[in-house]
């Protein structure tokens, strides 16, 4: 059993294990399950646990707090307790499992059907995509232009009878996966008469298309091949606190001279091998005061925390900061990596 | 905020798990209390622990779970990034097979896109119209219309004029008989600057009533937007086409205008079709129907599907093979053979998340293939087609037909396409052609029958 449980799992106070369950997982546990989802997903989490900017993010983290609580309740009411040799491993494990399970339930396939009927909805000139309070609906561009009736909607348990409904009335002879798509989002929308909503109509047609929500494990194993072999990448490193010290100054001297846009995309971005965000390392180093920060980066002590609590930031969270979009943010990044990568890239191959 | 924070309560600060006053005014008393800042230092490091300081340079890495957003997959398609987007995607594409299959499909998807484009769709357009209707409403709107009222006083005065000049004429002409000298110097005069005006004040049969009827546009219903318009069908016509904006005219005697640039065959074909209304299922349809079943083992047990190529002719010399994944199944491999029974390709042992196999070759074209996977499970071989089920064949197009496909397509004829499909056994494409026909034509009856006769043999 990991030292660390002890206390939780001998506390007699209700009150007292309660206190001691928040800081086991606010102090180990939170930590290792924010760079996991760093590294396995490319998601953030903010020091609060939360991420308004992604909801695929917020919700994999609590997914993954409740099972190691769960786990955790489990193993005390049990009499064994020796089930967690390693709680922070143990955390990453569980970690590991959910985002697992998440790319599991992605499908990629579904995603292409989403582009395709994007594609047909935008440039046909007889079919027509829009907003409407804040979702994407979509339908013949003359119902647009006349002033669309109210989105056609179906509970999600009825939609599956409806779609067979569809079917049956539309495509009784001849399969609907041979018609062109323009073809099928015609028929769809003439049986409905009125506007969909763009997510219903991807349901639909995958439906009818047999388009399949299967995993695409390509994409899992690829990513964790790129985790396991970090070390063949290029990465500077520095092995002692002198050396460290020296690398970080190197580095805060480029991004400190960058354009200020560029050096917030990568400063926000920016994590080490171990997760850790490019403010708490500068300043643990002390390369640089928190008051020095705040002056550098023209803002309040105040905004440099709480832009420390959402660090390292995801492409969304970025976005949201900064005001622009993901691919704005990539851009301004990426011109910063070649900056560093031209100043300090030498690093590794000098040692 | 004067004073000093203690080490616990550091603790909380460099995890953000204090309430929001607490953590603003111990921001502000950070940038002047030098002892509580070491604290914090202190703080910082007792989490971060003693591991060395690494981190990575690399673009691709660094980009690797930037997934593309639809609009940059647009940009990249229509060619409008600029050369910084490109190489940001690049690197991601590097590092994300998802993306770069998504990239794949969405182009190929958009150049498929581009003829359908030109296909128009909309509630009015999809209103199939009684062909009744049709002369309803033009006998309608000719009847309100008072230019149209006056256009048919005018020819019918003029008929009237024309019938008595005619038979005036007719009768001088008789009279005229006796004296051929002077009737044709009075019938056929010579056209000179001086009798032709003096023609123009004689008077002038009338044109007949046809000719000044106003232009007969095709009804709403036969007109698709962005096309040019039908040509009036003449007496012997049996089918007037429009075929992606040009009109195709097949008459009664056979002759065929329109499709100039399809080769003579092929035009015959075509022509076949129309007038027999029916196109004969091809000797293929039966051929890949199946054949005989032949025991592999036992048949119960799990089973999974072959999905294509399923009983269908195909272009590509080097098929895609595809099929179900198997539940448990540790490998796949797949084999492909004669109606002989002879092997002619074979995949290595293909791991359990693949369920797709190109050949590294080609297989000869026009001739049938017979197709099958064997998935391994607990050790145990598994496979399909099961021992219930017919062999799964597929066929691959002629090199004569494959080279006079892709003269059809430059053609861009739907009507050729379609026919040319249906000869070939290649019942979706054909299927699909005529739809497309059928949009743009939605009176024709030939253009159903031949639909329904080539859907007929899939059910069979």
């Amino acid at each position: 059993m990991d030292q660390l449980l002890l206390p939780y799992f001998q506390a007699s106070d209700e009150s007292e294990r309660q206190h001691l369950l928040d800081d086991l997982l606010l102090i180990y546990a939170m930590p290792v399950v924010r760079r996991t989802l760093r590294q396995r997903l490319g998601f953030s989490i903010n020091r609060k646990g939360t991420n308004p900017h992604n909801p695929d993010a917020q919700d994999l983290y609590q997914e993954t707090m409740i099972r190691i609580v769960q786990a955790l309740d489990d193993l005390r009411r049990s009499s064994e307790n020796g089930g967690i040799g390693d709680f922070r491993k143990y955390v990453a494990g569980v970690a590991g499992n959910v985002c697992r399970d998440y790319l599991r339930t992605r499908s990629p396939a579904r995603r292409r059907l989403k582009d395709n009927i994007r594609l047909v909805l935008t440039r046909h000139p007889d079919f027509a995509l829009w907003q409407t309070e804040g979702d994407y609906v979509c339908g013949f561009s003359v119902w647009r232009e006349r002033g669309a009736p109210p989105p056609w909607s179906q509970k999600t348990s009825a939609l599956a009878e409806k779609i067979e409904e569809f079917r049956d009335t539309t495509y009784a002879r001849e399969q609907p996966s041979r018609l062109p798509l323009p073809k099928i989002l015609s028929d769809l929308f003439e049986w409905t008469s009125r506007p969909l909503e763009l997510e219903t109509v991807v349901k639909i047609v995958a439906a009818l298309m047999n388009v399949r929500d299967r995993p695409d494990e390509r994409f899992d194993e690829h990513s964790e091949a790129y985790l396991e072999a970090p070390a063949a990448r290029e990465m500077p490193s520095a092995q002692s606190l002198v050396e460290e010290k020296e690398l970080l100054r190197q580095l805060w001297d480029v991004v400190s001279h960058l354009p200020a846009a560029q050096r917030d995309a990568y400063c926000f971005l920016f994590h080490d091998k171990r997760g850790w965000d490019l403010f708490s390392l500068l300043i643990e180093s002390e390369v640089v005061s928190f008051g020095g920060l705040a002056q550098a980066l023209n803002r309040s002590p105040q905004e440099i925390n709480r832009l420390r609590s959402q660090m390292p930031m995801d492409g969304p969270t970025a976005a949201a900061e900064l005001h622009v979009t993901r691919p704005q943010v990539n851009k301004w990044r990426f011109l910063a990596i070649q900056r560093v990568r031209k100043e300090i890239g030498h690093v590794r191959e000098e040692k | 905020m004067t004073n000093h924070v203690s080490k616990s309560e550091m603790e909380r600060f460099s995890l953000s798990a204090l309430p929001q006053t607490e953590l603003n005014s111990i921001s502000e008393h950070l940038t002047t209390c030098q002892a509580c800042h070491q604290l914090f230092v202190e703080a910082l490091r007792r989490e971060k622990g003693s591991t060395g300081l690494r981190f990575t340079i690399d673009l691709e890495v660094l980009l690797r779970h930037e997934h593309l957003e639809y609009e940059q997959l647009v940009g990249l398609a229509d060619k409008s990034l600029d050369a910084t987007d490109r190489e940001i995607i690049n690197a991601h594409l590097s590092a994300c097979a998802t993306c770069q299959e998504r990239v794949r499909s969405f182009v190929a998807f958009k150049d498929e896109l581009e003829p359908e484009l030109r296909v128009r769709y909309g509630p009015a357009a999809q209103e199939p119209q009684p062909k009744k209707a049709f002369w309803a409403d033009w006998w309608r709107g000719f009847a309100w219309n008072p230019a149209y009222a006056a256009a048919i006083l005018l020819v019918v005065i003029g008929l009237v004029v024309a019938l008595v000049v005619l038979r005036r004429r007719s009768a001088t002409l008789e009279a005229k008989r006796t004296m051929p000298s002077q009737v044709n110097a009075t019938v056929s005069p010579t056209p000179t600057l001086d009798n032709q005006a003096a023609r123009k004040t004689s008077p002038t049969p009338a044109p007949a009533p046809s000719q000044q009827l106003p232009n007969l546009q095709p009804s709403p219903g036969l007109t698709v937007k962005n096309r040019q318009p039908l040509k009036v069908p003449n007496a012997q016509a049996v089918a007037v086409l429009n075929d992606e904006g040009r009109a195709v005219t097949i008459d009664k005697a056979g002759s065929v205008s329109g499709l100039d640039e399809i080769p003579q065959d092929r035009r015959r074909e075509i022509v076949e079709a129309l007038l027999a209304e029916n196109i004969k299922a091809p000797a293929t349809r039966t051929e890949l129907a199946g054949g005989p079943l032949v025991l592999r083992g036992p048949a119960n047990g799990p089973t999974f599907k072959l999905l294509s190529p399923a009983r269908a002719v195909i272009i590509s010399d080097r098929p895609s093979f595809e099929w179900e994944k198997l539940a448990g199944a540790t490998s796949y491999r797949v084999s492909v053979g004669d109606l002989k029974g002879h092997e002619l390709a074979k995949s290595e042992e293909l791991p359990a998340d693949q369920t797709r196999w190109t050949p590294p070759t080609s297989l000869k074209r026009g001739e049938i293939y017979v197709w099958e996977v064997e998935a391994t499970i607990d050790a145990k071989r598994i496979v399909s087609p099961g021992t219930s089920a017919p062999q799964m064949r597929f066929k691959i197009l002629s090199a004569t037909s494959a080279h006079d496909l892709e003269q059809l397509k430059k053609a861009r004829s739907h009507l050729a396409l379609g026919v040319f499909y249906a000869h070939e056994g290649m019942v979706g494409e054909a299927e699909h052609e005529f739809q497309i026909l059928i949009r743009d034509n939605p009176h024709t009856p030939v253009l159903i029958k031949l639909l329904k006769k080539i859907q007929s043999w899939q059910r069979q």
